[in-house]
């Protein structure tokens, strides 16, 4: 019996072992506790996820490099993603002929919600690497073989774009990079 | 030739793409995308931002509705100044092709 419960003690052990089990773990049990704990709350949760205003909420991430780039990138990439958000509900609306179900709406304000975390990731990546030789041209920083580097400043990893904000404030020298 | 008044290659595709009228910048971003620069919306309208600073584009916003909803719509044009440098560019490398000391181990003037 013993030698037949090997496999799964083992493998208990294993995922036991396992840190990023234990978070999956502890966040199923808190979202489980969440979700039965609450109607209420899961009910705005609901009602905020299938607002079909929900694009409104998000002008508020421009805020997060107010100076670097006097806050031009930001309203320009909204403005772009909001019309693509309401050209494909106006489409889905045409082609239902009428009022879109609210799963359908939850389904296009995740998609948005994801798409705000993709931005918001490139637009720091954008404003704090060049993207190529020449392209940091401006006349505080003329074209020089700095701009050549494709790397972010101050040492970040690629994945940590959101930090670099952060991390430049000790930057005593980051304009010759922008 | 200035040095200054020279193009990069994405910064001649970009004022190539955006041609003699206005245009959108989601439209823009699709035109670069078929003739090979595929960016995400914050590098392409930050790369835009700086080729408005150097006064090569010129920016504007214009009001539409949509499904009920006002937004505002980014529009590009080419300045005097942005065609003078790209003509300027195209005559430079042309110029290059045209007179080089086949240092590809061709003849001169030949024909990529």
């Amino acid at each position: 019996m013993q030698c037949k419960l090997n496999w799964f003690l083992h493998a208990l052990g294993a995922w036991a072992n396992s840190p990023w089990v234990l978070v999956i773990c502890a966040a199923v049990i808190a979202a489980t506790a969440w979700w039965l704990g609450s109607r209420g709350r899961r009910q705005a949760c609901w009602v905020w996820l299938t607002d079909e205003h929900f694009y409104k909420c998000f002008g508020f991430l421009g805020l997060l490099w107010p100076q670097l780039e006097r806050r031009r990138v930001w309203p320009e990439v909204m403005e772009e993603a909001k019309i693509v958000y309401l050209e494909r509900l106006e489409q889905a609306r045409l082609y239902r002929g009428g009022q879109l179900p609210k799963w359908w709406v939850a389904l296009a304000n995740i998609r948005f919600l994801l798409q705000m975390a993709f931005l918001v990731v490139e637009m720091s990546r954008a404003i704090y690497r060049c993207n190529g030789p020449g392209d940091c041209i401006s006349q505080a920083a003329p074209v020089s073989a700095d701009c050549e580097l494709t790397r972010p400043i101050s040492g970040a990893l690629p994945w940590s774009g959101l930090w670099i904000p952060l991390s430049l404030n000790h930057e005593p020298n980051w304009r010759r990079w922008t | 030739m200035n040095e200054t008044d020279k193009l990069t290659d994405v910064q001649m595709l970009f004022l190539e793409a955006i041609g003699a009228d206005k245009v959108s910048g989601r439209q823009l971003r699709e035109q670069l995308a078929k003739l090979g620069w595929r960016k995400s919306a914050p590098v392409f309208y930050q790369f835009a931002a700086r080729l408005e600073d150097e006064k090569l584009i010129k920016g504007w916003y214009e009001q539409r509705t949509i499904a009920g909803q006002p937004v505002r719509e980014r529009f590009y044009m080419l300045t005097a100044h942005g065609k003078q440098a790209l003509v300027k560019t195209l005559h430079f490398y042309e110029e290059r092709l045209r007179n080089n000391a086949g240092f590809l181990g061709g003849t001169p003037g030949y024909a990529m």
